[in-house]
């Protein structure tokens, strides 16, 4: 580095002599450390905001904290800056690693890099950035193993890949700040509760780092506080500063209202038939995001888009979550230079990314939540003090109505809280084992009286038991309970009290399982000759065969061949026939936005139909007051229909979507004990469907208790188990505590043999172990983050309490219409299995060369 | 009304298919299984994959029950009778050879392609194999089920065969089955701990449904 002309280097003392005065003595000192900032501020017409001084004085003073503002308010440079600022004052010449930068998204962590590279190259060029996720190649992960940089920018998953390896983790004792991005988003996860166990381990391991959260606006910032901070060995809370200012962001909520003559559908999820209004939105913008909230609605959008604007031909993109890296890179780089004039994403493209050149954002289908909403609306005018401008594009008429109550909870700043998880076992046995594989050479393993003390500094597991965490240790290491009698299952060795994963194909098969924390088995999906596209789940190819075409990635695909772990593809000629569909896709309707959207009901009862959503809206609601009723707020709504499939019972308690889901299976458990039937139950955010084959007695159960508070916590643990929500549960914590490895890459002989769907494995669970915490787990989790048993119980005394309306119909009405043709279903029966089984077909195919006309081969002998 | 077996008649014989998901030739007093896969637990609990033991146990134990209630002279598995060599591991070589010494039929075993590894371990705890495509007439035993009829008619299994069956009110429910065709029967999997595979049965087959401890024929429609 050469000096700056405009400066004298320090310490350099000229003397002058000159007749008759004193020597004159010219003395430079450089620039202060905050004046090289400020001067970097000035130099791009920026002024720090006082909250960014705020985080670097506090930072200074060797304080922890969360900074908590609007999304593109400048919260990176607030953390940043003042490790650097810290840096620089202690002329911290770096070599190892000082920050590590924990980003939710890997499309987050490249543009992070960038953002904290310029800067560092202009400010303090000593320390350098470099970023590690699953899409680091596999050189430069051995360099940074080798020589880490002093900012270090990962992902939860990586940094816990890191922690189970027993070369990196000295490279962690010099850390000095670890910086959590997008704290909120982690917040209710799981992928959260790792980040704390992470977090506590960080801590042990650099007993002085600090902690930083970066969070956009939350209805609960004490507990997300919390979560960050965690405890000390006393159980305090460890200090954490609060920052809570930047600008206020303007954001502005339209909506794309279908023309008033248009047939406008009354349910269904995808929103195409807004087609043209979108393309002509988007023409209008220089460069948008149109955010789905599922992935398959993202590809068939992409394919509408392209379809119908051929003149925008390598102007479109897309982004989603199953998307190779290299597609996904694509369209964010497209978007940074303004190549691309609108992405259509999903919530892979949430976040904080800073796209400058996006001026439009649209939203197709309800957001579910305010603080979605605010959030994607962010992703315009992300500089600080621009406006921001989202567009709902409502995918059926109702959506309507959530989009007005969602608009006027986010103008009262009513922003939905994000709960903490406590108590995840699975993700405790996973980091057990973490810890096994971390520890081979930090003194023979780690010693468990030790390890419980710093999981109990974790706001997660700070009420661990002693007995659970007995268990989970104890299942980590030696499997199921049986002790004796398997003393060859051992996946931790025990060596004077401390326990160490010795065998390393064990700890390569585990970090492996370390990144399945958020997706489900996948086969890759690459063309026969060339480049990989990303990934489908396995159930989705299941069904397919050789030469079946599908939606992927933007391009119509030919099913060639499936080998091992990856289906080759060829560009099809043909229109594709399926789009692949992901689990878990479906969001749920916040319990704010569905009481905003009881509200906004209610008004239009009354005749008030003061936005423009509602106006729209006049005419169904007509047409459900003729058809039904519009149930006032302390009505219930019961609707009965007959129709050629079997008996429809519609209930519209109006509490959201995970409610519905528990309400439904606990209304099929009940009505089912008075008469043995099956029901198929479907549900969305504003009720329930229950479908039956057989006329089931209403009016009996409801006399019968079916609203009923008495043996209520019996009554839905039964209809848990009686339904598939525990099972479908047990799918997620069976792959996060290693149970089952999907996935795990070229399937070999040994792998093929280790091949198990969860569902068998639960079925085995239930019966030979059904004590098993992990299997309880399944249960558990339902009740507690699924149903929110609290919220089932306040919606059954909403409903006790409300007038029953019951009304027969001959159609389905416009409320009843989206349940109906909900496809995703689930079945709850408690019928014996062969009298149910005996009502039932199967399909079979026609053989091609037989006498169409004659009967088919009587297969009643 | 559910019933426990069903009478068929296989290339001019008359056989039980059994709830159990076993076949049981009277005439010959000769029980069939297929896909029994002892030692799938002990395999995954080797690989320090946890599973509950108890599977093997109890398919030993059905299997007992089964020979015992039909007085059966023989028992054949139609392969995959082992999961793996690991069915060497824990205790479940023991059990195997006990069961082996115990039960009062001759056991036989058509080679599974997950038999492979386990041929000495079989030989050992007392088994003995039989021949690809042992002729049995009129049947052909074998494994996997086969495109071209071999001599005689086949029965296999390989394949865990299950139907979608679909009822009304928007029912569906996969079920094992027996897959009943013009050159073969696939057997649905013995093994407590197995998974099952979707098959697509034609017009010219016929199924028999396992639902819990009865069997039906299948209420069939055909595909629009």
């Amino acid at each position: 580095m050469g000096t700056p002309p405009n400066l004298v280097r320090p310490r350099r003392i000229v003397i002058r002599k000159s007749v008759g005065l004193r020597p004159r003595v010219y003395c430079s000192v450089p620039p202060s450390p905050e004046a090289k900032i400020e001067a970097w501020f000035r130099k791009r017409r920026w002024t720090p905001f006082p909250f960014q001084r705020e985080v670097w004085n506090s930072y200074g003073a060797g304080e922890s904290g969360l900074l908590h503002c609007t999304t593109g308010a400048g919260k990176t440079f607030a953390v940043w800056f003042a490790a650097l600022l810290k840096a620089m004052k202690e002329q911290d010449e770096g070599g190892g690693l000082r920050v590590l930068w924990i980003t939710p998204l890997r499309a987050l962590a490249a543009d992070t890099e960038a953002a904290l590279a310029s800067s560092v190259a202009d400010l303090w060029p000593k320390w350098k950035v470099a970023r590690r996720t699953g899409d680091t190649s596999s050189h430069l992960r051995k360099k940074i193993a080798e020589r880490p940089p002093e900012c270090l920018v990962t992902t939860p998953e990586s940094a816990t890949l890191l922690l189970s390896q027993p070369g990196f983790l000295p490279h962690f004792r010099s850390l000095k700040l670890i910086v959590l991005d997008e704290w909120h988003e982690l917040l209710s996860t799981k992928r959260g509760v790792l980040t704390e166990l992470a977090l506590a381990r960080l801590r042990t391991l650099a007993p002085n780092v600090k902690t930083w959260g970066l969070s956009a606006t939350l209805g609960n910032i004490d507990e997300a506080t919390l979560a960050l901070g965690g405890f000390d060995s006393t159980g305090k809370p460890h200090p954490m500063r609060i920052v809570q200012s930047g600008p206020v962001k303007r954001t502005r909520i339209e909506t794309l209202l279908p023309a008033a003559d248009d047939r406008y559908p009354w349910g269904g999820h995808l929103g195409i038939q807004l087609l043209g209004g979108v393309t002509k939105l988007l023409r209008k913008h220089k460069t948008s995001i149109l955010f789905t909230n599922t992935r398959s609605q993202a590809e068939l959008w992409f394919q509408g888009l392209a379809q119908a604007m051929p003149d925008w031909e390598g102007k479109l993109g897309l982004h989603h979550g199953s998307l190779s890296n290299e597609v996904r890179s694509d369209a964010e780089e497209g978007l940074r230079t303004g190549r691309l004039r609108a992405v259509v994403a999903t919530s892979s493209l949430d976040l904080g990314v800073d796209f400058a050149p996006v001026d439009a954002v649209l939203q197709v289908g309800s957001p579910k939540g305010v603080s979605r909403l605010l959030q994607r609306a962010g992703r315009s005018g992300h500089r600080p003090g621009a406006e921001s401008v989202i567009y709902c594009v409502p995918a059926n008429t109702l959506e309507l109505v959530e989009i007005a109550a969602a608009r006027d909870l986010a103008m009262a700043g009513m922003i939905e809280n994000r709960s903490p998880l406590r108590l995840p076992l699975d993700v405790l046995v996973q980091h057990i084992a973490t810890v096994g594989a971390g520890g081979l050479d930090e003194n023979g393993g780690f010693d468990p009286n030790a390890l419980l003390r710093e999981v109990r500094t974790t706001f997660a597991y700070q009420n661990l038991s002693d007995t659970e965490w007995n268990w989970a240790l104890d299942f980590t290491a030696r499997g199921g309970n049986s002790l004796n009698a398997y003393s060859q299952f051992n996946r931790l060795s025990r060596n004077n009290g401390r326990f160490v994963m010795t065998d390393e194909r064990l700890a390569r098969e585990h970090r492996m399982n370390i990144g399945t924390i958020t997706s489900d088995a996948s086969i890759s999906v690459q063309f026969v000759r060339g480049a990989r596209l990303g990934s489908v789940e396995e159930s989705f190819l299941a069904k397919m065969r050789k030469g079946d075409r599908f939606l992927f990635a933007g391009r119509n695909l030919e099913l060639v061949r499936v080998r091992e772990m990856t289906a080759y593809v060829r560009a099809a000629k043909k229109g594709p026939r399926g789009v692949p569909r992901w689990m878990g896709g479906r969001l749920p309707l916040s319990t704010r936005l569905a009481q905003g959207m009881r509200a906004r009901l209610e008004t239009a009862r009354a005749g008030i139909f003061d936005t423009p959503e509602m106006e729209r809206l006049r005419g169904i609601l007509e047409i459900q007051s003729k058809l039904s009723i519009i149930p006032a707020s302390n009505e219930l709504l019961i609707e009965r229909w007959k129709s050629r499939e079997g008996h429809h019972l519609f209930i519209y308690p109006f509490e959201g979507r995970l409610v519905h889901e528990g309400l439904a299976a606990l209304f099929a458990f009940r009505l089912g004990r008075l008469q043995p039937t099956t029901f198929s139950l479907a549900f969305n955010d504003h009720g329930l469907e229950l479908l039956s084959p057989d006329c089931v007695a209403l009016e009996a159960a409801l006399e019968n208790g079916l609203l009923d508070d008495a043996n209520l916590v019996d009554d839905i643990l039964g209809s848990i188990n009686a339904g598939e929500m525990s099972r479908r549960q047990f799918r997620e914590i069976a792959r996060i505590a290693g149970l089952t490895h999907e996935g795990v890459g070229r399937a070999r002989k040994s792998t093929r043999q280790l091949m198990i769907s969860a569902s068998l494995l639960y079925e085995v669970f239930q019966r030979y172990e059904p004590s098993n915490l992990l299997f309880r787990q399944a249960t558990r989790e339902v009740l507690e983050n699924q149903l929110e048993q609290s919220r089932l119980k306040r919606a059954l005394a909403n409903m006790r309490n409300s007038a029953l309306q019951i009304v027969e119909l001959t159609a389905p009405s416009p409320f009843a219409f989206p349940i109906f043709v909900e496809r995703f279903r689930q079945e709850l029966s408690s019928e014996e299995l062969a009298s149910r089984v005996a009502r039932m077909e199967v399909a079979l195919e026609k053989v091609h060369d037989e006498d169409l006309h004659s009967a088919p081969v009587s297969t009643h002998a | 009304m559910p019933e426990q077996q069903l009478q068929i008649e296989l290339a001019r014989e008359s056989l039980l298919a059994l709830a159990e998901r076993a076949l049981f030739w009277p005439r010959m007093k000769t029980l069939f299984v297929a896909d029994v896969h002892f030692g799938k637990d002990a395999t995954f609990r080797k690989a320090m994959r946890w599973v509950p033991p108890g599977t093997t146990t109890d398919d030993l134990r059905r299997l007992s029950d089964l020979v015992s209630g039909h007085k059966a002279k023989q028992l054949i598995v139609l392969g995959d009778t082992f999961h793996s060599e690991h069915a060497r591991e824990d205790e479940t070589f023991e059990q195997l050879r006990n069961w082996r010494k115990s039960v009062r039929a001759n056991v036989l075993l058509v080679k599974g392609n997950h038999d492979r590894e386990a041929i000495e371990l079989a030989q050992e705890a007392g088994f003995d194999w039989l021949e690809e495509d042992h002729s049995l007439p009129p049947f052909t035993l074998r494994h996997c089920p086969c495109e071209k009829p071999p001599d005689g008619y086949a029965l296999c299994g390989h394949l865990h065969p299950e139907v979608i069956a679909r009822g009304l009110a928007r029912q569906s429910l996969r079920i094992r089955c027996f897959w009943i065709r013009s050159h073969e029967c696939v057997l649905p999997a013995f093994g407590g701990f197995t998974g099952g595979y979707v098959v697509q049965p034609t017009t010219r087959d016929r199924v028999l449904l396992v639902a819990g401890d009865s069997i039906l024929e299948a209420s069939t429609a055909r595909r629009k």
